[in-house]
């Protein structure tokens, strides 16, 4: 009788072809697998930027009291930290009258508001005053908190009587700085405001000086886009872009119903 | 596995077999129909990361469109109404920049305030291509310094504005996007949507009684 122990080298040659056959479709397929895992570990990093750089922004416009710093790739804006403290209303000349009106013997009235800075800045190599939490971190978002005072008073240009220009006045405390997004590769910011004749809605190039459009800048247009490409020439690159208005809440509610706001309340109760 | 006796010796010792071809191949076989669920799994998860993408852009939608009608005079808001509609074109829009709150005549007006001078993008057009073999994204499209990405065109917007009460209107803004194509639109599962109210302060002493 043949003895059926062990295999013939027939055998051995038909289980080995097969074995490398299935065993380069696993490499295969591992493989795929770990590139897919790779880029969904690359999509899930940008998202969470993008995600952080725009949560924060919707949160800070929403509530922003004033732009006190408005460029392409930068902002910087003022949110209110508490209640004015009656100490810091700088009185005209006579104090007789505490708040208002604005102008007082041919002095303006300035109003301190004590209020928390936020700066949004993508790191560009070509400044050199980028913070240096940033300075080297490629497309790097960062966003920096600091509690300060926002003097705002009636422009000497503008109407009288309408508080319509805000400045940062005194020494700023750091509160917090962090990044919030790498690899952005996009980074516009488009700012627009409500003209004060009738109400409607311009970009800020066509309305006023500098001071005014920091005052009336009610909502700001953000173009933000990330990306992480590879290498290979032939991989998808992983990106997220989102574009979107952010409109400060503030500035809405003045304009619909500017019969019943001033620039700012005037008995500082707002 | 058969066990079998040595005869010669007549040992009662029993010698285990090779393993028959047959056996080797179903062993591999299982062992790669173990691998379906882990890469299964893997694409899923990918599947799931594009869905967050497309959520959180439609979020954004939402939001975004809520602000907008919420920032219109009370008596505008109507106007905004639409049924599901392409998102496409200037973020900022020229039906919003028209937008007149107040004076002699109110309401919008047309003006040539368009894009063009909204909000000081540089840069002239730019084509931005598509999204290959997704057929809800033109290919073609020109897409503009200042508009909506190509990707947003996966994406329909609804606006609702409704009274409620005297005082009141409800704004419900629904977004639904399209993840492959033609197979999600007869679906139409995927669905975003935001609503809230919204008070008039107006009070008819400042408008002649009319609202």
């Amino acid at each position: 009788m043949k003895n059926r122990l062990g295999m013939t080298l027939v055998e051995i040659l038909v289980i080995s072809g097969l074995l490398m056959l299935i065993i380069s479709k696993i490499i295969d397929i591992g493989l795929s697998g770990q590139e897919i895992m790779d880029e969904s570990s690359k999509l899930i990093s940008l998202q969470n930027g993008v995600r952080a750089v725009l949560e924060n922004m919707v949160q800070d416009v929403n509530s922003s009291m004033a732009i006190v710093n408005a460029s392409e790739n930068q902002l910087t804006l003022a949110r209110y930290k508490g209640p004015v403290d009656d100490e810091l209303i700088a009185l005209n000349t006579s104090d007789v009258n505490p708040a208002f009106p604005y102008y007082m013997d041919g002095q303006r009235t300035g109003v301190f508001y004590p209020v928390l800075f936020v700066e949004y800045q993508i790191n560009d190599p070509s400044n050199t005053n980028m913070i240096s939490l940033i300075r080297n971190r490629e497309g790097a978002i960062s966003r920096v908190a600091k509690t300060g005072t926002l003097k705002a008073e009636d422009s000497p240009e503008g109407a009288p009587y309408f508080i319509d220009y805000y400045q940062a006045v005194g020494d700023m405390t750091l509160k917090s700085k962090k990044v919030l997004a790498d690899k952005v590769t996009k980074f516009n910011l488009n700012y627009y405001a409500y003209d004060p004749i009738n109400g409607q809605l311009k970009s800020i190039g066509e309305l006023g000086t500098a001071a005014e459009i920091n005052e009336r800048i009610s909502m700001v247009s953000v173009h933000l886009a990330a990306e992480d490409p590879y290498e290979r020439k032939n991989r998808r690159t992983p990106s997220v872009e989102i574009a979107t208005k952010i409109w400060s809440f503030r500035k809405i509610q003045e304009n619909k119903y500017s019969e019943y706001f001033g620039h700012t309340d005037r008995d500082l109760t707002f | 596995m058969k066990r079998i006796t040595h005869r010669k010796t007549g040992s009662k010792a029993t010698l285990q077999a090779g393993i028959t071809l047959i056996e080797v191949v179903i062993v591999i076989g299982i062992l790669a129909l173990a691998i379906i669920p882990i890469y299964n799994n893997i694409f899923g998860t990918r599947i799931q990361v594009s869905k967050a993408k497309f959520a959180y852009i439609a979020m954004h939608l939402c939001r975004e469109k809520i602000e907008e009608v919420m920032s219109l005079p009370y008596r505008e808001m109507d106007e905004f109404e639409q049924g599901y509609t392409k998102v496409k074109g200037p973020i900022v829009s020229n039906m919003l920049l028209e937008t007149v709150y107040r004076g002699a005549n109110g309401g919008r007006t047309v003006t040539n305030i368009g894009r063009n001078l909204g909000g000081g993008f540089v840069g002239g057009n730019r084509v931005v291509p598509g999204g290959g073999g997704i057929p809800l994204i033109d290919s073609e499209a020109q897409i503009a310094e200042g508009d909506y990405p190509a990707p947003y065109m996966r994406f329909e917007r609804k606006v609702l504005v409704k009274p409620k009460g005297r005082r009141f209107k409800q704004i419900t803004v629904s977004v639904r996007w399209y993840e492959k194509g033609e197979q999600d639109k007869r679906e139409n599962k995927y669905m975003y949507s935001l609503n809230t109210l919204v008070a008039n302060h107006k009070l008819a002493a400042y408008t002649g009684g009319r609202e």
